[in-house]
């Protein structure tokens, strides 16, 4: 994929999270893998419906150095650490989704009850990554083992992060993860 | 901010609030129900609370202070704006949340304390940007609207989380002192941020 291609897409994306609920504010990230060794990635702290393309930030997968003078998302190490440990994966989206975020705060594994639900996640468990600080080598290391050979994981306390083959692969990913989530919950009312 | 602008900004209050609510749409229902707001010259407007927003004309926006939010704005400096709230979720909290979601942390403080009396809120609120008070209603805190609206919401977020998660065996605590300390990160970088942005 072109860099230029990229960076469109990921701004595009970053406006669409917005749109559909699945972060507020500057919460959030997403990425593209660009070719084996980079990745472009919405940048830090930058309000997502004022963000332009070339405001997005190419990074290199293995030694975390970035082009351009606005800081990649915070979060980066996590998309690194799952492009690295998944070659196969084009696209990472990291949300504060509702109801995924209520499973989390729970401290969790979310039991995938629909059939479809589990075959666009990849399993019958989403697994959540123990809670540790944000941006810290913990929470990076747990939340991409986490994932296991699903295509999602929470992270207790915080989020979740979503993969995909693609953007668009991402975002179904994010939107089933939203309703197993709520359905997992509205499971557990019904039963008690 | 002047007053004139200031009056301005309020009476096209609802109509902000409305346009950002599309966003959080799915986490619960959140209606300010008075707003008191600082200008550049110290002074303090605030809403006719028995008026709905989007009816309010510039007689309904006077510096008509209540001791309590005049105590709050005389000892937080940097806030400009109160949010006086009722929220579908934070209403049905009836004990101090404590910290359950990062963003939690980071934007709000420690916890959520819930005010007994009128006398209690500048306690609940210390170090805190939202407390829920006795009868239900929320006091929300920013530098800016935008800022108080965003502590509205997410305390509408927070309160659904802890509420929904008691089903999955309840929401686990972070350490405060993380918590507190991700909330300091979170004050510094956003005093930097609006630094930077002046």
């Amino acid at each position: 994929m072109e860099i230029k291609e990229a960076k469109k897409i990921v701004c595009d994306a970053g406006k669409r999270l917005l749109q559909e609920g699945l972060v507020a504010r500057t919460w959030g990230n997403v990425s593209v893998k660009v070719n084996d060794r980079q990745m472009v990635i919405t940048p830090s702290g930058r309000k997502y419906d004022e963000l332009t393309p070339d405001d997005m930030v190419l990074v290199d997968i293995y030694t975390l150095k970035y082009e351009g003078t606005l800081k990649p998302s915070s979060e980066l190490k996590l998309h690194c650490e799952v492009y690295k440990t998944r070659p196969h994966i084009g696209a990472v989206i990291h949300t504060h989704q509702l109801y995924a975020s209520i499973v989390a705060s729970a401290q969790r594994d979310v039991e995938v009850l629909d059939p479809e639900h589990q075959r666009i996640l990849g399993a019958s468990i989403i697994k959540a990554a123990p809670y540790a600080l944000p941006n810290t080598k913990k929470i990076t290391v747990d939340t991409a083992n986490a994932i296991e050979n699903s295509n999602a994981a929470l992270m207790s306390n915080h989020g979740v992060v979503c993969i995909g083959k693609d953007l668009e692969d991402a975002f179904v990913v994010a939107r089933t993860l939203e309703k197993a989530c709520a359905l997992f919950i509205a499971s557990k009312k019904q039963a008690s | 901010m002047d007053r004139a602008a200031a009056i301005d900004l309020l009476l096209n209050a609802a109509d902000y609030f409305k346009t950002q609510s599309a966003g959080y749409a799915s986490w619960g229902n959140v209606e300010v129900q008075q707003i008191a707001y600082k200008t550049a010259d110290g002074q303090v407007l605030v809403t006719d609370a028995k008026k709905p927003l989007g009816q309010l004309s510039a007689a309904d926006i006077q510096p008509n202070l209540s001791p309590v939010y005049q105590q709050l704005f005389n000892k937080r400096k940097h806030i400009g704006v109160l949010l006086l709230t009722k929220q579908q979720y934070a209403t049905q909290v009836k004990r101090e949340i404590p910290p359950i979601l990062d963003d939690q942390a980071q934007l709000l403080g420690v916890s959520v304390r819930i005010a007994k009396s009128d006398k209690d809120i500048l306690k609940a609120l210390s170090g805190r940007f939202a407390a829920i008070l006795e009868d239900g209603s929320s006091i929300c805190l920013g530098s800016n609207i935008e800022e108080a609206y965003v502590a509205a919401q997410l305390l509408e977020k927070t309160s659904k989380a802890f509420i929904e998660a008691e089903v999955l065996g309840g929401a686990k605590a972070i350490n405060r002192i993380e918590a507190w300390l991700m909330h300091q990160f979170y004050l510094l970088k956003y005093s930097k941020e609006a630094k930077k942005n002046k």
